[in-house]
């Protein structure tokens, strides 16, 4: 494994030598306009000199800062998490709200849901440009223990709203499934292991049942729809297995899977963290898995989570996931309504009283949560602004997400995430697929449809 | 590296002389032997760029960014 090599960036456009461990290229960056090059690392000393690479980014760099700062700055929310309740069937090891809420919390009553998607429609609609449809994403605790809410809801706004729910398929019955896929809602699902002893050690139900079977029968109900993704939480109990969940994923032919490093806000998660150089070696397995598949079959298992990393290097606008930018998307790109009523950045916050940003019935609405300490605090948080992350070649195709478990964890904004190395991985594994001329095979098919190249330098 | 002087001080020059001729025919034969310099691996940069509408977070992701058009 090898690391980026960080340096001080300098005052005028001037490019960063990082080391992404391959047998011919190295890369170069600006990371105040996450620029990048491959170069061969036997001519580094030419390429970081004034010559025509250079040359040619010079004449774009100001405009490939403003775009970054647009997106970093200027975005106005075009989505909402919705908990239509706090109570969850399941207490998996790891989950970020706390466990008081999860058994024994409120379900949203159908009314209050309907007029608080009521309020976010006439709010989306003023700040959307007219023919986009907001995002709304049932979330959880476990949304569909009050199905009745969310389904009134969705047949109230199916024309404002593109609608979709995680959920961890334990309740999704034919009924269910016939209900959201009819109206094309988008449905995730959750899954820990390729077999119902690796599921049990992080997902049981609050008697410790497993419900690894359950899952395994909603993928099956969803076999060939068309929008539909599975997560795993990658722990310390499944991580010798993510190569066997991408072969399971590909047999039920399910489109889109996240491998996602568990958030450590609060404390029970960080008893199952696995180490970095752990998390990196079992991902890139899985990573070669599902692209051997892909070879194989011609059919793709996109990997979200590191598809976005790969998309943020190629088009750092088109990224699909929020976490992985700074400021995250949390309380600007979207924000998160919880089950009180409550405006939160994001529903990883629901847990942390501080940054709750007032109700959206009863207090000023979304305009003032987005104005409140509680998610200006969030917003605020700039990796340029501190350290180790100001001075990191790489820190604007990562992020340092994320900033409830960095403010939880390592004691506050200014600190890094969880994951500071294995990110670094990621990055340099997304650089080394782009020198080999593999990136797309990672990507979903016309991942780029509606992207303009903007530069495309060949020496 | 030049090792110790084999001979007193007055034929120094006469060896140090010797080394340099030496080496240079040696050096002048790598070089007729040596394979022609390789040429640099291309280099790569590509950016590309849409309007930003994403949304997704670490518990959701929405992939088809045709979805809510």
């Amino acid at each position: 494994m090898t690391a980026a090599l960080p340096s001080r960036a300098l005052a005028g456009p001037a490019l960063i030598p990082v080391d992404i461990g391959h047998d011919v290229y190295a890369a170069v960056t600006d990371p105040r306009t996450a620029f990048w090059a491959l170069v061969d690392k036997s001519r580094l000393a030419e390429s970081l000199s004034d010559g025509p690479l250079l040359e040619a980014y010079r004449g774009q760099a100001e405009a490939f800062g403003r775009e970054l700062h647009a997106l970093r700055f200027e975005l106005k929310p075009s989505g909402v998490y919705l908990n239509p309740t706090e109570r969850c069937n399941l207490d998996c090891t790891y989950c970020y709200l706390p466990g008081s809420q999860r058994k024994t919390g409120q379900h949203m009553p159908v009314e209050t849901l309907v007029a608080s998607l009521g309020r976010l429609r006439d709010y989306f609609r003023s700040v959307m440009p007219e023919g986009r449809k907001p995002r709304a994403i049932f979330h959880g605790a476990e949304p569909l223990m009050n199905q009745a809410a969310v389904f009134a809801a969705i047949s109230e706004f199916a024309d404002d709203f593109a609608f979709g729910v995680q959920t961890n398929g334990t309740l999704l019955d034919d009924a269910a499934v016939e209900f959201l896929t009819s109206r094309n809602v988008s449905i995730g699902l959750s899954l820990d292991g390729p077999v119902a002893g690796i599921t049990d050690a992080t997902r049981r139900t609050w008697g410790g049942k497993s419900v690894h079977e359950k899952v395994l029968a909603a993928m099956a109900k969803l076999k060939g729809y068309g929008s539909w993704s599975v997560i795993t939480t990658c722990t310390t109990e499944n991580l010798p297995y993510l190569t066997s969940m991408v072969e399971l994923f590909h047999a039920n032919e399910v489109p889109t899977c996240m491998l996602n490093t568990l958030r450590c806000t609060l404390p029970g998660a960080r008893g199952v963290k696995p180490a970095d150089g752990e998390m990196a070696k079992a991902f890139f397995a899985a990573l070669d898995r599902s692209h051997e598949l892909y070879r194989e079959t011609g059919r793709k298992l996109v990997v979200a989570n590191f598809a976005n990393i790969l998309i943020g290097i190629l088009a750092p606008t088109a990224r699909r996931l929020m976490c992985d930018i700074s400021p995250c998307g949390g309380g600007r790109a979207f924000f998160a309504l919880a089950a009180d009523g409550s405006l939160y950045p994001c529903s990883e916050f629901i847990g942390l009283p501080r940054f709750n940003g007032g109700s959206l019935l009863v207090d000023g609405g979304v305009e003032a949560a987005l104005e409140s300490e509680a998610f200006k605090t969030v917003t605020g948080r700039d990796v340029d602004k501190f350290s180790p992350c100001g001075d990191c070649a790489i820190r604007h195709f990562c992020g340092s997400p994320c900033p409830a478990e960095a403010h939880e964890m390592n004691g506050g904004m200014d600190k890094i995430g969880a994951f500071c190395d294995f990110y670094k991985e990621q990055v340099n594994y997304s650089l080394r697929l782009i020198a080999d001329g593999k990136a797309d095979d990672y990507l979903w098919d016309g991942w780029d449809e509606g992207t303009e190249t903007v530069f495309n330098l060949a020496l | 590296m030049l090792k110790a002087c084999r001979q007193p001080e007055p034929f120094l020059f006469f060896y140090l002389e010797e080394w340099i001729m030496t080496h240079t025919v040696q050096t002048q034969a790598q070089t007729q032997n040596a394979a022609p310099a390789q040429k640099a691996a291309p280099t790569i940069a590509i950016r590309k760029s849409c309007n930003p509408d994403g949304i997704g977070l670490s518990h959701y992701v929405l992939m088809d960014r045709k979805a809510a058009k």
